[in-house]
């Protein structure tokens, strides 16, 4: 290894050492989450950024064939199943089946990003209260540093780890609700995908 | 008679006469003599007035160079009583810097005597004695923070005394080297050292024993040899949970309780879930080559939440679209009483554990509070292991509760998604016998 990767590297354990037994779930949570959200982030591409009518109306003029994303896929997905024939209620359950995997892909890790967000400030609480049992424990033996701890790491343990349970929560939180949100906006939109392909079937 | 009467009249009248004459003639003599008397007179007051002003001049002339002379004087004798009080000073300075002189000295005596170095302090000559002072210390420094060997004892664990090597690294570590034992050493109390316990160091010893430079250094670096450091005892779990009372163990119960409890979900969901694709694929194609018939014999024998909901939804393909979706919507509903079983009991456990905790945490600060009443704020050794033992309720309640939600939400996304699976393969089958007909 590189001397400066290698700085890099004992500093890191350093800093992980400060906080105490919570610093390592934190930091696999940390990891966890971030691979969530880049997987939800993936997940919510959406393909062109027009409209679902101007879409379905390209794609079924053939002026346009090959599928960049989510609603894309679905579209053309959904005019598939039309052109073979099914159509009114038949059409729509089809359909409807063949976006449960959109679905599901919409969904997925959303649980996950939720409970860590959730999760982290209380790992934080726990690591703050392991310190304040250190720094009580080291004042009533008035060791102000000791081999494993003391009342000044004890302190720096508990305000730390408060502070990085925050710091994961927070941007989690904040990228999460706004992924939410697109992929809310998606599901409605593959609803009203359903909804055009069929009523413009009947109406023709 | 009338010549007699004017006989005496004329007589009268010459003899006035007479007398007239008489009388201006003194008149003048007098008049003449006090001229000259207030002439006289006159020029006396001039010569007096003379004299006197010479006489004023003299004595202001006089006045005035005895005010000089007391001017004089005084400046005199402010300057004196301000050089005498400057002397007072500095004879009370030098009165102060000789006893700080002797108490610099006698410090340097009594802390140089521990090391066997005795000064002797001589009043007369405090330069010298301080530059012993100073030369002594400096040799003692250089030497204290040497690395020395010498011979001497320290305890072992077990309490027994070892006699044997002792590296001193300057005053702040020692390491012993004995048979059998090695190792850092820390103060036992009353001047004494006792083997730490930390294996490790033993190579450390050995080596800096042999005067070799070890290439890492374990050590335990004290303020002072007479304060005995106590052993640190690790906490074990047991310990930790026994310090939160009852409600530490009440938390604790609960914990297991629930981790039971996610266990047998796990087991269920992973037994449902598992099942359901590869079960859904086999109907289909049971259904697509064999028929409704022997879909459902094959359906018998399987068995499983999966299985159920298929044969619910083979069983009654034939009756129009809604009435079978009614019906796989049931036969998933009834599954998801199992599927969700203990689901919320794992949730209550853990929103109930931190509240939990900070009920001990309140009980364990009122009880210090309690004892603050009773004895007061002096001994902090007192307040600080109550609010510990305080902490502990929650930290325990926190450990419980953390855990509980990450798993019980991963089990309850994962029931979602078995769910979803279940209706969307039933579902899925439907749409396929639709499209076969």
């Amino acid at each position: 290894m590189q001397p400066g990767l290698q700085n890099l590297f004992d500093q890191f354990l350093i800093y992980m050492q400060s906080g105490g037994f919570v610093m390592w779930p934190l930091f696999v949570l940390v990891i966890v989450l971030w691979y969530a959200l880049g997987y939800r982030f993936h997940a919510i591409k959406r393909g062109s950024q027009k409209s679902v009518r101007v879409l379905i109306r390209k794609f079924d003029s053939g002026k346009r064939e090959v599928p960049r994303g989510l609603i894309d896929g679905a579209v053309v997905d959904a005019l598939k199943i039309v052109n073979a024939g099914y159509r009114g209620t038949v059409g729509r359950e089809l359909i409807e089946d063949a976006f449960y995997e959109y679905r599901q892909e919409l969904k997925k890790y959303r649980k996950t990003v939720n409970t860590i967000v959730m999760v982290s400030p209380l790992i934080g609480l726990l690591g703050t209260v392991a310190g304040m049992i250190e720094t009580f424990d080291s004042l009533g033996s008035m060791t102000l540093y000791s081999q494993g701890g003391g009342i000044a790491a004890g302190i720096s343990q508990a305000l730390f780890t408060t502070q990085l349970g925050l710091v994961v929560a927070v941007p989690g939180l904040v990228v999460g609700r706004l992924i939410d949100r697109h992929s809310k906006i998606m599901e409605l939109e593959l609803e009203q995908i359903k909804d055009i392909v069929c009523s413009e079937e009947e109406g023709k | 008679m009338k010549r007699i009467v004017l006989i005496l009249m004329m007589a009268v009248l010459s003899l006035s006469a007479a007398t007239e004459t008489e009388l201006q003639r003194a008149y003048a003599k007098e008049f003449a003599f006090l001229k000259a008397q207030k002439e006289m007179l006159e020029k006396r007051l001039s010569q007096v007035k003379k004299e006197d002003a010479a006489r004023i001049a003299t004595a202001k002339k006089e006045i005035a160079s005895l005010q000089n002379d007391v001017l004089v004087k005084t400046q005199t004798s402010d300057r004196l009583g301000e050089q005498l009080f400057r002397s007072q000073q500095n004879a009370e300075n030098i009165n102060d810097d000789t006893a700080l002189l002797e108490s610099v000295a006698l410090q340097g005596q009594s802390s140089l005597a521990p090391y066997g170095i005795k000064l002797a302090i001589n009043k007369e000559d405090y330069p010298a004695t301080l530059q012993q002072l100073f030369a002594s210390t400096l040799t003692l420094g250089r030497e204290l923070s040497s690395v020395r060997v010498t011979e001497g004892s320290f305890y072992l664990k077990d309490g027994s005394e070892q006699k044997g090597k002792l590296v001193k690294v300057g005053n702040i570590a020692t390491y012993g080297v004995a048979e059998g034992a090695s190792g850092v050493l820390v103060p036992a109390g009353g001047d004494k050292l006792k083997l730490w316990d930390a294996p490790e160091s033993a190579a450390t010893a050995a080596a800096l024993a042999q005067g070799q430079t070890p290439a890492s250094l374990e050590i335990f670096v004290y303020e002072n040899v007479s304060k005995e450091i106590e052993d640190k005892t690790e906490k074990s779990v047991m310990d930790v949970i026994e310090s939160g009372g009852m409600i530490g163990w009440v938390i604790i119960v609960l914990g297991l309780f629930a981790l039971l409890l996610v266990v047998l979900r796990a087991f269920f969901l992973s037994g449902a879930g598992s099942r359901t694709l590869p079960v859904a694929k086999e109907t289909l194609n049971e259904l697509k080559s064999k028929g409704v018939e022997a879909t459902l014999e094959f359906l018998k024998m399987k068995k499983g939440a999966a299985a159920r909901v298929m044969k619910a939804t083979v069983r009654n393909l034939d009756r129009d679209r809604e009435h079978v979706e009614d019906i796989v919507a049931e036969a998933i509903m009834h599954e998801s009483e199992r599927l969700d079983r203990y689901g919320s009991a794992i949730m209550v456990v853990a929103a109930v554990a931190p509240l939990l905790g900070l009920l001990g945490t309140v009980t364990g600060m009122i009880a210090t509070f309690d004892i603050i009443t009773e004895f007061g704020t002096g001994d902090p050794k007192l307040l600080s292991g109550g609010i510990s033992i305080a902490l502990v309720t929650t930290e325990l309640g926190l450990i419980v509760a953390i855990p509980l939600l990450l798993l019980g939400n991963m089990l309850n996304g994962w029931a979602e998604r078995i769910k979803d699976g279940m209706e969307q393969s039933a579902l899925h089958l439907i749409n396929e016998y639709n499209k076969l007909k």
